[in-house]
């Protein structure tokens, strides 16, 4: 029996001798462990979580207008019709009229209910991308609203009686700032052993606009995202650090041959033309300058930004007169979001069942310290908890993340491999094209280095758990490449 | 100059400064905000020129103070081992240290760093101060300290077009305008944000709705660093940056400008005042010979009546320490309060957490409550010192009908004098410079001590349990677990502890030395006006008794060069009127 069965089996039973509003909570969690990863995009004001959003979806969906415009958390989920309901307090769902404006945002009708009164909106949305995850667009932290930071806490980090909604995090800034590092605390829970560093990517947003959108503002980025990743605090915190331009790659996503043509229009003017209208946003709208209308350009810059204009005339100039949908691959492969869509799948889809099913034990433990369930119940629980090697996998990453045990950084990114997705062969940390021989002796090799690491009497015993955990991590991989 | 001329050296000294005053006033102007938003970058496009460091990443980490000097040079300003140490060194070397990178976390221990450069905009008496930005995770931009923000005559405050105010950008703020009421906001690289007008508005309505009246200037360091390399004036004026000069000057410099005139023409009518005072009894005695021996002895008697001022036992010096204890007695008491409070807050938190995981969120709050602590206490006691001076001040009019308040010792705008003094100060006036330096001195001293290795010292296992519970499951890990928070928690309460005994005694002590030092430094002040008056009754007796001896031709000649002499002094005296009066 796998470990969702059991927590099915185990939710089934609990719920039939509940309290009828335990009841609801419990079938919710039934609802939780077969849906779809629930990943939430957080941050301080306008750190771009709608932008990188649509970015994620491939489409542009959430409004990102420049004030503070996400105001209720707001669910995505793949959907087979589209749809937008509101969910009040106390539970109910209203469905909601919309239609979307001329640049594709959603213009939401809350046909009379107040903001204040509503918990979230859910988005139904067909897109792939939304298949394996659902994603939740959040208010700003710190914003000047405090009811808008509340939800967002709430949202993310549960409340009392409210079970935390978000199985994951995308934690978007622009520079690492004390108040994130207060908010990801806060999320993975404070001392009750919910730490954990393995669902929480933290993003390093508006790459294009460090150093006033130069032209190497995105490596500029990158750099600083290998700095904060070496951080310790952040190392603690997020499993990695990874620099995106948000607004090149929900523009790329979505550009279109018209906005190709003007830019390739812009480029043919002669360079004092250009090299004006590029000094600053005001420049590039101003009349009667070039051969573009104003709203042509105003476009232009509302869809790609300064940096982006300015990157896109840099390649023609190099002599590369792109169409749109290379362009648009250009925009996306210097977004940096194919690296975060990796980090994403490396770190959160490949565990997604783990991290689900996690998530449901967490809520079932905090049930039951409340009393809220049977005694048969409970001991199961407690089995279930002690038993699952998966969790220990788990356990043992966020401890060796968060720099809980002394693993040397060969040995982080060890523990990273062996636990994360792809064949036993490149988990072993064998060459593509070993044999199985080679395979298992290298997982036998390795039980053997852990199971001496774990024998070691001056390690904690968190490293002995740990280093115990490795070695069964080599076991099973034995096992599977044994056949 | 005229003192020397009209034979009173010692007053010299009092008009050297009064002229460098009105001559070149200093403003000192602070640039804060969160950690990058451009406060560097604003300062170089000020300075028309590249020279505060500015990166993609890293942040300024020591407050820096951009001055004028024809000779660049820097001072550096640090406590190594508690105790302070200034140098003069080459500017690259102190740019290198106003960088993050180069001096993570400020190890070094550095206060502040004063960059002395030939420059137009600092010439007219600007003074820049950039501080470290708040909100990193550097330790060393633990906010802005209140003591700089009262001894500066202008704030700038940096935000940027990318988003509204936050709430720890509005705090600030009311913070700032509290301390300064010359602030205002720039809003920074509006070349890059599009909608940068509607953030405006916003930041408008914000600080409107939060009952706050100060300018707000969007601002593009970028642009005017290009049209400094275009030599483009339109370009420049797009910029903001000349409306924010404009603005820093009409608001902030002329204000702060007519203050320091103000000060300098009473110190230069003070002098006047003696030296005529001394001219009139000539004149006096000449005019009448009759009366003159009369004159010669009240004279005498004045002088010999304010003798006993200058004796060690004499009653002012014992109002002066009378304030001086009663208002550090009372600052002593708030100062044990407050840590008294923190100390239970702590224990009430630890209550509800784990150290482990939050012990740093919690020490920065010690920190931030320690450092305000510790800030009041210095104000109180300076404020003291300010109120004794006043005392003495009024004590000397009524007892003794001694008026000293025209060019008195003049502590309270001293306290603008940050940092190392820019002109020599010859005379009483050299204390004046020392007291905010002092100030700081003590502060410095106690937050490299206590904070950083006290607070920061502390590593409390916590992962490594945290987590295991949930692993290998079973009730005795949970137990354990459990365990194992309550001696955390207890580890860190006898911590916190420990670091506010530290504290405590620690600032006692240098508040202690600081209150001294003011003591010694008002009292000398003091003896030194006693001194000056006395010298004015000798002079004046002199002259009478020069008087007494000379035959009728003579003292014709000597009452005509004396009348001429005190229409000189009074058309001096009538222009210092007039300039105030225009102020």
């Amino acid at each position: 029996m796998t470990l969702r069965e059991d927590l099915r089996s185990l939710l089934a039973d609990a719920s039939s001798n509940a309290s009828p509003e335990h009841d609801e909570t419990l079938r919710g969690l039934s609802r939780k462990l077969d849906g779809p990863l629930h990943v939430a995009l957080a941050g301080r004001i306008k750190a771009g979580k709608s932008t990188l959003l649509n970015a994620l979806i491939g489409e542009r969906l959430a409004p990102t207008d420049a004030g503070e415009c996400t105001r209720i958390v707001t669910w995505y989920e793949h959907a087979s019709e589209y749809s937008v309901s509101a969910e009040a307090d106390g539970g109910r769902r209203h469905e909601l009229s919309f239609h979307r404006a001329s640049d594709g945002q959603l213009v939401i009708d809350l046909g009379g209910l107040q903001p204040e009164a509503v918990v979230r909106l859910v988005v139904g949305w067909p897109s792939v991308w939304l298949r394996t995850m659902t994603l939740i667009d959040t208010p700003g932290l710190d914003s000047l609203s405090a009811d808008g930071a509340a939800r967002t806490m709430r949202a993310l980090a549960g409340d009392r009686g409210r079970r935390r909604e978000a199985d994951a995090v995308l934690y978007l800034m622009r520079h690492a700032h004390r108040s994130d590092i207060a908010f990801l605390e806060a999320f993975q829970g404070t001392g009750t052993g919910r730490g954990t560093p393995v669902n929480s990517i933290a993003v390093l947003s508006r790459a294009d606009e460090i150093g006033a959108a130069r032209l190497d503002a995105l490596e500029s980025a990158r750099r600083i995202a290998q700095r904060y990743a070496a951080d310790t605090r952040l190392q603690s915190l997020a499993a990695t650090v990874v620099s995106v331009a948000g607004l090149l790659a929900e523009t790329a996503g979505t550009l279109e041959e018209h906005e190709a043509d003007a830019l390739r229009v812009l480029a043919r003017e002669d360079a004092s033309t250009a090299e004006s209208l590029l000094l600053s946003a005001d420049h590039f709208r101003q009349p009667g300058l070039g051969p573009l209308t104003i709203e042509i350009r105003e476009g232009l810059l509302d869809r790609l930004g300064l940096f982006g204009v300015r990157f896109a005339l840099q390649t023609f100039h190099a002599g590369h007169w792109m169409s749109a949908t290379e362009l648009a691959r250009l925009l996306s492969a210097h977004s940096g979001l194919p690296a975060l869509r990796e980090a994403i799948e490396g770190r959160f889809a490949a565990r997604s069942r783990q991290l689900v099913n996690r998530s449901v034990l967490l809520e079932l433990s905090g049930l039951s310290e409340a009393g809220a369930l049977g005694v048969p119940v409970v001991r199961r629980l407690e089995q279930l908890e002690s038993g699952a090697h998966e969790f220990a996998e788990l356990a043992m990453l966020d401890l060796v993340l968060s720099g809980g045990v002394g693993f040397s950084p060969a040995e982080r990114k060890e523990a990273e491999r062996v636990t994360g997705p792809g064949s036993p062969t490149t988990r072993v940390g064998s060459d593509q094209g070993s044999n199985a021989t080679d395979v298992r002796a290298a997982a036998i090799a390795g039980v053997a280095r852990w199971r001496e690491r774990a024998a070691d009497p001056l390690s904690t015993r968190a490293t002995v758990l740990c280093a115990e955990t490795m070695a069964h991590c080599y076991e099973e991989l034995h096992a599977t490449a044994a056949g | 100059m005229a003192a020397g001329v009209y034979g009173r050296p010692d007053l010299e000294g009092t008009i050297a400064i009064a002229l460098a005053r009105i001559d070149r006033p200093e403003t000192l102007i602070a640039v804060i905000g969160e950690f990058k938003k451009g406060k560097s970058s604003l300062i170089n496009a000020l300075l028309g020129a590249d020279i505060a460091p500015v990166d993609d990443d890293l942040a300024t980490a020591v407050t820096s103070l951009y001055r004028h000097g024809e000779q660049p040079f820097a001072t550096v300003l640090s406590t190594e081992d508690g105790k302070d140490n200034q140098r003069t060194v080459p500017l690259e070397e102190a740019l290198a240290l106003v960088r993050e990178q180069e001096n993570p976390g400020n190890a070094r221990g550095i206060r502040a760093v004063e960059f002395h450069i030939s420059n137009e905009f600092l010439k007219t008496g600007a003074v820049l101060i950039d501080t470290p930005g708040f909100g990193g995770l550097a330790l060393s931009g633990e906010g802005v300290s209140q003591v700089l923000l009262r001894a500066v005559h202008a704030v700038v405050m940096v935000a940027d077009a990318s988003m509204p105010l936050s709430r720890p950008e509005l705090d600030i703020i009311i913070k700032a305008a509290t301390a300064c009421p010359a602030i205002l906001l720039a809003v920074s690289k509006t070349d890059l944000y599009p909608s940068w007008r509607n953030i405006l508005a916003d930041d408008e309505a914000t600080l409107a709705a939060a009952g706050l009246d100060l300018p707000v200037l969007p601002l593009s360091s970028a642009l005017m660093g290009h049209a400094l390399r275009r030599q483009d004036d339109a370009l420049a004026a797009e910029s903001g940056v000349p409306a924010l000069r404009d603005s820093m000057e009409s608001l902030i410099m002329e204000t702060s400008r007519a203050a320091e005139c103000l000060r300098g023409l009473a110190e230069a009518r003070s002098a006047i005042g003696q030296i005529s005072e001394s001219a009139r009894h000539e004149l006096a005695a000449l005019e009448a010979p009759e009366g003159a021996a009369r004159q010669a002895a009240e004279l005498e008697a004045a002088r010999a009546n304010i003798e006993h001022l200058r004796g060690p036992g004499s009653r002012w010096s014992q109002v002066l320490a009378d304030v001086l204890a009663d208002t550090s007695g009372e600052a002593d008491h708030q100062f044990r309060l407050a840590l008294r409070t923190l100390g239970r807050e702590i224990d009430a938190a630890l209550d509800q957490m784990d150290p482990g995981k939050e012990w740093d969120t919690l020490a920065r709050m010690v920190r931030a409550r320690v450092g305000t602590a510790v800030d009041t206490f210095f104000e109180q006691v300076e404020t003291g010192a300010r109120q004794a001076e006043h005392a003495v001040l009024e004590w000397l009019r009524t007892s003794e009908g001694l008026d000293l308040t025209n060019g008195g010792p003049g502590t309270v705008t001293a306290l603008a004098d940050w940092a190392p003094a820019p002109i020599e100060r010859p005379g009483y006036s050299a204390y004046a410079g020392t007291l905010f330096t002092g100030l700081r001195g003590g502060q410095g001293g106690i937050f490299t001590i206590g904070m950083v290795a006290g607070l920061a010292g502390i590593t409390l296992t916590t992962a490594a349990t945290a987590g295991i519970g949930l692993v290998f499951g079973g009730k005795q890990i949970l137990d354990e677990r459990k365990r194992q928070l309550q001696a955390r928690r207890q580890a860190a309460r006898t911590h916190a502890k420990q670091f506010l005994d530290d504290i405590q005694f620690e600032t006692n002590k240098r508040v202690r030395d600081f209150s001294r030092d003011l003591q010694r430094q008002l009292r000398d002040g003091f003896l030194e006006l006693v001194a000056t008056r006395q010298r004015t009754y000798a002079e004046s007796l002199a002259a009478v008794q020069a008087a007494m001896q000379q035959d009728a031709s003579a003292r014709a000649a000597a009452i005509a060069s004396l009348r001429e002499r005190l229409e000189q002094l009074r058309a001096l005296e009538a222009r210092a009127s007039e300039l105030e009066a225009a102020l």
